[in-house]
C-alpha cells in the first residue's frame, strides 16, 4: 500500500463533519428513543404488557384506531379527489384554496380543537345543525374524528398533487382516445400512475392520526372508556402518576411509529425508483473525492 | 511547465479503468488523450488534476513531484465537460474567480477579467449570467475562467463535445493560439480523432485504460503500432486473409507479409480507402477466387465533398471501401455494376495470435 | 367532482379560519388587547417566540450541515441516518416529549450530569427547545437535501482547481443556491413551532411566566372557560403564522422554487 500523506488532511474536515451530522442526529433522536424503548424492554415487558392489557388502555387503542381508520378513508378518498382537481382543473380560487392546504400544518393543534369546540360546543354555531341530526360532535367521537381528520388533512393531497402534476394528461387523454370513460380512467389509468404517492400520502396521514393529540385531547374532554384516544391515556396516566401505564403506552406508540417509519421509508424508495416524482432521497447525488468515487465516464467498451 | 505521468493505475472494485499510463508532454506542447468513450481518459485527466488519486504511479509538473499535491496547491486550469460555470455569480465574477481566491488587488482582477474576456471574444459579456449564454459562450467563459490566474498547464475535458461545427472549430483555433501566445501547456481529452490530430503536437492513443500508442498525428496515421489504432484512427476497411509464401493474401489481393515466419497463420489487413488502386473495367463477371487478378464489383458510389466514396465487393465476398477523387472516378468512367481490377498500395497487416 | 372537492377543503380549511377570524374579531380589538396584556399571557407569548426563533437558529445551521453530509458523502449508517430523520414526522409529540423526560430526568445519567452542573433542563426552557428541535428536525433537511443535490458538484471541483479552500468553495458556490431552501425550510419550522403542543406539555412544566407556552396557555384557558383568552392568543399565533406563511410563499415565487 502506498502512503497518502494528503488524504488525511480532507478526510479530518470530512470526518468531523460527518461527525458533528451523526452526533447531532443520534443525540437528538436515537438517544431518546433508545432510552425509552430500551428501558422498557430492559426492565421487563411484562409490568407493561399487564398494565396495557387493563380496560382503559385498551379501549383508547381501539379510539385510536377508528380515529385512524376514518382519517385515513377521508382523506385518502376525498384528499386524492381533492388533488386532482386542484392538479387538473380551472375556477377562481383555486390557487388560494391551494396555499390553504397547508393550514393544518402551521396551525396549533389545540387552535383547531378549540374552533371545534367553538363550532360544536353548548353555544356553538352549528350546534343546532349537529342536534338537528341527533349527533353529538363535541365530547364524542365525531368531533374527535373531525380534529384528526383536518390535521392530517394536507398529507395526501401534498403527495398526489406533484405526481398528478409530473405525469400530465397525456396517458389520461390516450384513454379517453380510446373510449374509456372518466370513471374508468382514473381507476384504470390516473390511480395505478399514483399508486404509490397514494400510499405514502395514506401512511403519513395514519402517523399523524396516531399522534394527535392536543386537538382531540380538547375536544373529546378525555373522558377514559369513551373518548380517549392513546395519546390522551399516556397523558391522563402521567397526570395521575401512573407511570408503567403512561410508559407502557408511549411503549406501544413507539414501536408503532418505528413500523410506520419503515414503511414510508421503502415507499419512498420504490416511489424514486420508479421515476415518479423526485423525493428527497438523499442518497448522495455527488461523490466525494477519493472515497470510491464511481468513474465519470461509463465504463462499457465500445467496439472500435 | 511539462508533466510527467509515471505508470499511473486506477482500479474501481475488480475493474481497472487506468492501466498502467505513463506519458509526458513539454512545456508549451498540446497533447491529446484520444480513445472511445470510457476508457478511462477523463479518468487520467482528473488524476493529473488531482480531483482524483490514482492508485500507483506518480505526477510530476514542472519536474516537480505533484502526486500528493492537493488540487488548489497543483494551480493547473481545468476546463469540464459541463464547463462548470458557477450559475449564481456573472461571467466577471465566475472569471475573477481564481484571482478573488488569491487575494488579488482589484484593479488587478478587474484588469485581468477584461483581457481574459477579450481573449476569448466576449468582452461585453461580463454582466451576464451563465443561464443567458449559449453553449459555445459558456465554453469560453469557462475557458477564460481556468486561464485568468495564469495557470502554465490547462486540462480540457472533452471541452467541444456538445457545440456545433462551426463553433468546434473556432474554439480550437482560440486554444491553439493561446497556448502558442503563452506557452502554456495543453492536455485535452476527446473522443473525436479529427479534433485530436488537428490541435495536437501528440497523441496519446488510449484503449480501456491502457496506452495503444504515443506520436504526432502523422505517426499515428501512417504508423499505427497496434490493431487498435489502426482502426480507431482515420476510415479503414479490415480484410482478412492467411500468410501464404511470404505474402498475405486476402482473396487474391497480395502484400508484402509483416517478416518473420507466419506461414499458415490468418492476418487481418487494415487498409485505408485512399490506399486502393482501381484500374481497368474488366468484363463484366467477377473472376474466380484464386485468379492472379483481383476484382471487385462497384456496388455504390457517393459523392462526399471532393472525394467519391466507393463499395466494392471483392470476388472472394468481402466488402472494401475506396476513396478516389472525382477526377479520376471520371478518368475510370466508373459506373456502379462495373467489375474493376484492385490493387492494394499499402496495407497494415496484423497477424492474429493463435486462438482456440 | 369538483364541488366535492371544494367542499370537503372548504369545510375543513375555511371554516376553521372563518371561525378564528370572526371570534377573535367579534370580541373587538380592545379586549383582545387586555386580555393579552396580562402579564401571564405576554410571557408565554415572548417564550413561545424566542424559543421557536433560538430553535429556528440551530436548526437551519444543523440541518444545513445534516443536509450536505447526507447529499455529498458516503459512510456506514448513512441509511440509517437518513431513515432516522423522518422519525420526528411519524412519533406522536406527546411520546417524543416522554422521551425527553426519561432522557433528562433526575434518575437519567444526563439528567444527574446537568444537575451536577447545575443547569435545569426539564421543566424549564432548554427543555423547550430541545423539543421544538425534535419535532422540527426534518423539516429544513429535507428542505435543503433536494436543492443541495442539483448543485453541480463540477462546479465544486472548478471552484478547487481555481484554488479555493473547501470552506471557500461552501461559502461561495454552494451556499447561495441553497440559501433560498434554507430559508424557506427555517420559517416552516418556526411556524410549526410556535403551535407545537404535545411535546411541550409533557417537558415544559408548565409555570405560568417561566416555561408556559402559548399553545399551553390556550389550553389552559379552554379548560378553564375563559375562551376570551383563549381566542385572543389563538388570534395572534394564527396571525404570525399566517404572515410567516404568506412571505415563505412570496420569498418562494421570488427565487422562482419550485413546490417541493
Amino acid at each position: 500500500m502506498r502512503d497518502r500523506p494528503r488524504r488525511r488532511r480532507r478526510s479530518i474536515g470530512r470526518s468531523l463533519l460527518i461527525g458533528a451530522a451523526v452526533i447531532y442526529v443520534g443525540g437528538l433522536l436515537l438517544l431518546p428513543i433508545a432510552t425509552l424503548v430500551g428501558g422498557a424492554f430492559a426492565e421487563g415487558i411484562g409490568r407493561f404488557a399487564k398494565a396495557l392489557v387493563h380496560r382503559d388502555a385498551l379501549h383508547a387503542l381501539w379510539v385510536t384506531g377508528i380515529m385512524v381508520v376514518c382519517s385515513v378513508a377521508l382523506n385518502g378518498a376525498l384528499g386524492t379527489l381533492a388533488a386532482y382537481v386542484l392538479v387538473r382543473d380551472r375556477f377562481p380560487g383555486r390557487r388560494a384554496l391551494s396555499a390553504l392546504v397547508d393550514v393544518p400544518f402551521a396551525l396549533s393543534p389545540v387552535i383547531a380543537g378549540f374552533v371545534l369546540i367553538e363550532l360544536f360546543g353548548a353555544k356553538g354555531l352549528l350546534r343546532p345543525l349537529a342536534d338537528a341530526l341527533g349527533i353529538e360532535v363535541a365530547f364524542a367521537l365525531p368531533g374527535m374524528v373531525l380534529a384528526t381528520t383536518f390535521v392530517s388533512l394536507p398529507f395526501v393531497i401534498r403527495e398526489v398533487a406533484p405526481v398528478l402534476e409530473e405525469i400530465g394528461t397525456d396517458q389520461e387523454q390516450a384513454a379517453y382516445t380510446l373510449g374509456a370513460s372518466a370513471l374508468a380512467t382514473f381507476r384504470r389509468v390516473t390511480l395505478p400512475s399514483i399508486r404509490w404517492g397514494l400510499f405514502y400520502g395514506v401512511t403519513l396521514t395514519a402517523a399523524r392520526s396516531i399522534g394527535e393529540f392536543g386537538a382531540v385531547l380538547i375536544v373529546s374532554g378525555g373522558v377514559a372508556g369513551r373518548t380517549e384516544t392513546a395519546t390522551s391515556y399516556v397523558y391522563r396516566a402521567l397526570e395521575d402518576r401512573n407511570d408503567t401505564g403512561a410508559y407502557g403506552m408511549a411503549l406501544v406508540l413507539s414501536l408503532a411509529s418505528i413500523g410506520l417509519l419503515f414503511a414510508m421509508d421503502s415507499m419512498k424508495n420504490r416511489r424514486a425508483g420508479r421515476g415518479a416524482k423526485a423525493s428527497a432521497r438523499g442518497d448522495g447525488v455527488g461523490s466525494e473525492l477519493g472515497d470510491g468515487a464511481s468513474p465519470r465516464t461509463s465504463e462499457e467498451e465500445v467496439v472500435a | 511547465m511539462s508533466i510527467t505521468v509515471e505508470a499511473i493505475s486506477k482500479r474501481i472494485g475488480a475493474q481497472a479503468i487506468v492501466e498502467d499510463v505513463s506519458f509526458t508532454a513539454e512545456t508549451g506542447e498540446t497533447v491529446a488523450l484520444l480513445g472511445p468513450s470510457g476508457g478511462g481518459k477523463s479518468t487520467i485527466l482528473r488524476i493529473i488534476a488531482g480531483l482524483e488519486e490514482a492508485d500507483a504511479g506518480e505526477i510530476f509538473l514542472g519536474g516537480e513531484r505533484a502526486t500528493f499535491l492537493s488540487v488548489q496547491e497543483r494551480r493547473v486550469g481545468f476546463v469540464f465537460q459541463g464547463y462548470a460555470l458557477f450559475k449564481h455569480m456573472t461571467v466577471a465574477e465566475n472569471v475573477a474567480f481564481g484571482l478573488v481566491v488569491k487575494k488579488a488587488p482589484r484593479a488587478e482582477i478587474e484588469r485581468t477579467v477584461r483581457e481574459m474576456l477579450a481573449l476569448v471574444e466576449l468582452p461585453d459579456l461580463g454582466g451576464r449570467m451563465p443561464s443567458e449564454l449559449s453553449g459555445g459562450q459558456r465554453q469560453r467563459v469557462a475557458l477564460a475562467r481556468a486561464l485568468a490566474p495564469g495557470p502554465r498547464l490547462l486540462l480540457l475535458d472533452e471541452p467541444f463535445g456538445a457545440l456545433d461545427a462551426k463553433v468546434r472549430l473556432s474554439l480550437r483555433e482560440q486554444i491553439r493560439k493561446l497556448s502558442r501566445d503563452r506557452s502554456i501547456t495543453v492536455v485535452f481529452v476527446t473522443h473525436d480523432q479529427e479534433e485530436a490530430m488537428d490541435l495536437a503536437d501528440r497523441v496519446v492513443v488510449l484503449h480501456r485504460g491502457r496506452v495503444e500508442q504515443i506520436g504526432t498525428p502523422a505517426e499515428i496515421y501512417d504508423h499505427p503500432a497496434t490493431e487498435f489504432v489502426a482502426g480507431f484512427v482515420g476510415a479503414t476497411n479490415v480484410l482478412r486473409g492467411e500468410v501464404r509464401g511470404g505474402e498475405a493474401a486476402m482473396g487474391s489481393l497480395r502484400v508484402q507479409a509483416p517478416p518473420g515466419d507466419h506461414e499458415g497463420r490468418a492476418v487481418r489487413a487494415i487498409v485505408r480507402p485512399h490506399d486502393i488502386e482501381l484500374s481497368g473495367r474488366v468484363d463484366d463477371q467477377l473472376a474466380g477466387p484464386g485468379s492472379e487478378v483481383a476484382t471487385g464489383r462497384i456496388d455504390r458510389m457517393s459523392r462526399v465533398g471532393y472525394m467519391v466514396k466507393i463499395q466494392l465487393e471483392l470476388q472472394d465476398g468481402q466488402p472494401l471501401t475506396v476513396e478516389l477523387t472525382k477526377e479520376r472516378v471520371a478518368e475510370l468512367s466508373l459506373c456502379e455494376g462495373d467489375v474493376v481490377h484492385v490493387n492494394l498500395r499499402g496495407a497494415k497487416i496484423f497477424v492474429q495470435d493463435y486462438v482456440i | 367532482m369538483r364541488a366535492t372537492a371544494v367542499l370537503y377543503l372548504g369545510l375543513f380549511l375555511l371554516v376553521p379560519v372563518g371561525v378564528i377570524a370572526r371570534r377573535g374579531l367579534a370580541s373587538g380589538a380592545s379586549s383582545m388587547w387586555r386580555a393579552l396584556a396580562h402579564p401571564v399571557a405576554r410571557s408565554a407569548l415572548l417564550l413561545t417566540i424566542e424559543a421557536a426563533a433560538i430553535m429556528a437558529l440551530i436548526n437551519a445551521v444543523m440541518g444545513t450541515l445534516v443536509a450536505y453530509v447526507l447529499v455529498r458523502y458516503r459512510f456506514p449508517g448513512r441509511k440509517v441516518l437518513n431513515l432516522l430523520i423522518d422519525l420526528p414526522f411519524s412519533i406522536p409529540t406527546l411520546v417524543a416529549g416522554l422521551m425527553i423526560v426519561v432522557l433528562f430526568g433526575p434518575q437519567a445519567p444526563l439528567g444527574r450530569a446537568f444537575a451536577a452542573m447545575g443547569i435545569q433542563i426539564l421543566y424549564a426552557p432548554p427543555a423547550i427547545v430541545i423539543a421544538l428541535l425534535f419535532v422540527t428536525l426534518p423539516i429544513v433537511v429535507r428542505a435543503v437535501e433536494p436543492v443541495l443535490a442539483e448543485v453541480d458538484v463540477a462546479e465544486e471541483e472548478a471552484a478547487r482547481t481555481l484554488g479555493a479552500s473547501e470552506l471557500f468553495t461552501f461559502r461561495k458556490v454552494v451556499l447561495p443556491a441553497i440559501t433560498p431552501a434554507i430559508v424557506t425550510g427555517t420559517l416552516l419550522g418556526f411556524a410549526r413551532a410556535l403551535g407545537e403542543f404535545g411535546s411541550i406539555v409533557v417537558v415544559a412544566g408548565n409555570l405560568p411566566k417561566r416555561s408556559l407556552v402559548a399553545s399551553v396557555f390556550v389550553f389552559g384557558e379552554i379548560e378553564s372557560g375563559n375562551t376570551e383568552g383563549a381566542s385572543a392568543m389563538s388570534l395572534v399565533l394564527v396571525g404570525i403564522s399566517f404572515f410567516v406563511l404568506v412571505f415563505v410563499s412570496m420569498y418562494e415565487k421570488r427565487k422562482g422554487m419550485r413546490h417541493a
